[in-house]
């Protein structure tokens, strides 16, 4: 089949696209997957294009990130997040481990709780004998992805937009700005929430949500440098 | 191999030592998190192009003369002066300092990429805030990026306030709108204390009587200023 008859052969660019995503399963491409017929339809025009395309498709295959390391920027106004807050102030006598046994005893416990959220396969908790998906922020994170790319646009300008939106999008796990307070309060908190978050491979992030902020760092720092890699990769 | 760099490569590898050299060579960014001094022998990372400082005490930038570093972010750490670290990575395009003791921002004059920065709760003197900031930011493509916004006047002043009493201490609002003072650096009992609003903060520096520059007195001052708010 030539190249040009992909042209609004749909069929076959999803079956170039899901053949493509399929080399690395559980992966985000930064580069829109729904764009690739666009790149090879854009690549037949004349040479510079075809380079131009090459390199896009390069590109799309070094900048996949793991779905797992994309938790989402916490929203601080969940509705948890205020009822933790609302409780430590009605409770403000108690601390440390005497707080933690009053929120458990009160039931304030995480089975609610959707502070921390990521991409499909990010995030899992734990809920009785059932292990939940814990999604949620994906549109806006691939749309403000994919509005950033054009097949015009030089590549390294692309990975810089990436990494200028990247800070704004995914958590950078800094526990202090939504807990306040003291540190002592970091753990009954943490106790009552996140110790059973884990991820795909059923890895528990930690026992206190200062761990999970520390995963979601490592995280995050993780596709950070695939594409401060794949940009010192590319020809300056 | 010092024991710093141990740990961080540790946190990045998933296992414990030994790290085998494919491994080592691998590595594009290292996170420091809980220590004081040097980051170790890091001239053996030859790809590393990202560092991370978290919670650290007497920060050792020596050990950066020989990497080709790109983005350093550093949070609740004395830093002290960023000109070491400008001068050996004069090629960082990104940087963050959250809650750090850094003063003055004019090192970053000397960053002609400096493409990003995050800037939250560090207690900058007068010039860095007026003048270096815009500046930097005024520059080509150089932008404020991160999951909150700038520090803003009201922190800035508290912060002042604090400086004017001998302490670097920082002023961070959190997502409900109240304010925290962060202590920067590791090994302190206790790294935050909550006020509800920044003039509490100010009344309570305002009453401080204590020896000038006594960073644990003027903590102990805040904490009981707490208390009786």
């Amino acid at each position: 089949m030539g190249l040009q008859k992909l042209d609004g052969k749909w069929e076959n660019m999803n079956w170039i696209k899901n053949r493509f995503r399929a080399m690395t399963p559980n992966h985000h491409e930064s580069v829109p997957m729904k764009q690739l017929g666009n790149i090879i339809g854009s690549g037949m025009t004349d040479e510079d294009s075809a380079l131009q395309a090459a390199v896009w498709i390069e590109l799309a295959h070094e900048l996949r990130a793991p779905t797992s390391d994309l938790v989402y920027q916490v929203d601080s106004s969940d509705p948890f997040t205020e009822k933790v807050r609302g409780y430590e102030e009605a409770h403000g006598d108690l601390q440390g481990e005497a707080l933690t046994k009053k929120m458990k005893a009160d039931g304030l416990y995480a089975d609610d709780d959707d502070q921390v959220r990521g991409h499909v396969g990010a995030i899992y908790i734990g809920k009785g004998s059932e292990r939940l998906s814990k999604p949620g922020g994906s549109h806006n994170f691939h749309t403000t992805i994919d509005g950033l790319w054009k097949f015009e646009k030089k590549p390294t300008d692309f990975i810089k937009d990436v990494r200028d939106e990247l800070p704004g999008l995914l958590w950078d796990g800094d526990v202090k700005r939504f807990l306040s307070s003291d540190k002592e309060q970091l753990k009954p908190v943490a106790d009552a929430v996140p110790s059973r978050y884990h991820d795909r491979t059923n890895t528990s992030w930690g026992d206190d949500l200062g761990k999970v902020g520390a995963e979601a760092l490592d995280r995050r720092k993780n596709v950070d440098e695939n594409l401060q890699g794949a940009a010192a990769a590319l020809p300056s | 191999m010092h024991p710093n760099l141990s740990k961080a490569l540790e946190r990045k590898l998933k296992h414990a030592p030994p790290f085998q050299s494919d491994e080592t060579r691998a590595v594009l960014g290292l996170i420091y998190h809980e220590g004081a001094g040097t980051f170790g022998e890091v001239q053996s990372l030859p790809k590393l192009l990202s560092l991370s400082v978290l919670t650290w005490s007497d920060i050792d930038f020596g050990a950066l003369a020989e990497v080709k570093l790109r983005s350093f972010e550093s949070w609740d750490s004395e830093l002290g002066s960023l000109q070491p670290l400008i001068d050996h990575c004069p090629r960082i395009d990104s940087i963050v300092l959250n809650r750090c003791d850094v003063t003055d921002l004019s090192p970053l004059l000397d960053l002609k990429g400096l493409d990003r920065i995050t800037l939250y709760s560090c207690p900058l003197d007068e010039h860095s805030w007026r003048e270096v900031l815009p500046e930097v930011l005024s520059r080509g493509r150089c932008k404020h990026v991160g999951n909150y916004r700038m520090m803003n006047e009201a922190e800035f002043l508290a912060m002042r306030a604090m400086a004017e009493a001998g302490v670097k201490l920082c002023v961070m609002e959190d997502t409900s709108g109240t304010y925290s003072v962060c202590r920067p650096g590791y090994g302190h009992p206790s790294t935050m204390v909550g006020f509800q609003t920044i003039p509490l903060i100010r009344a309570a520096t305002d009453t401080y009587t204590g020896p000038h520059g006594d960073t644990d007195a003027f903590w102990a001052h805040l904490q009981q200023a707490k208390r009786k708010a």
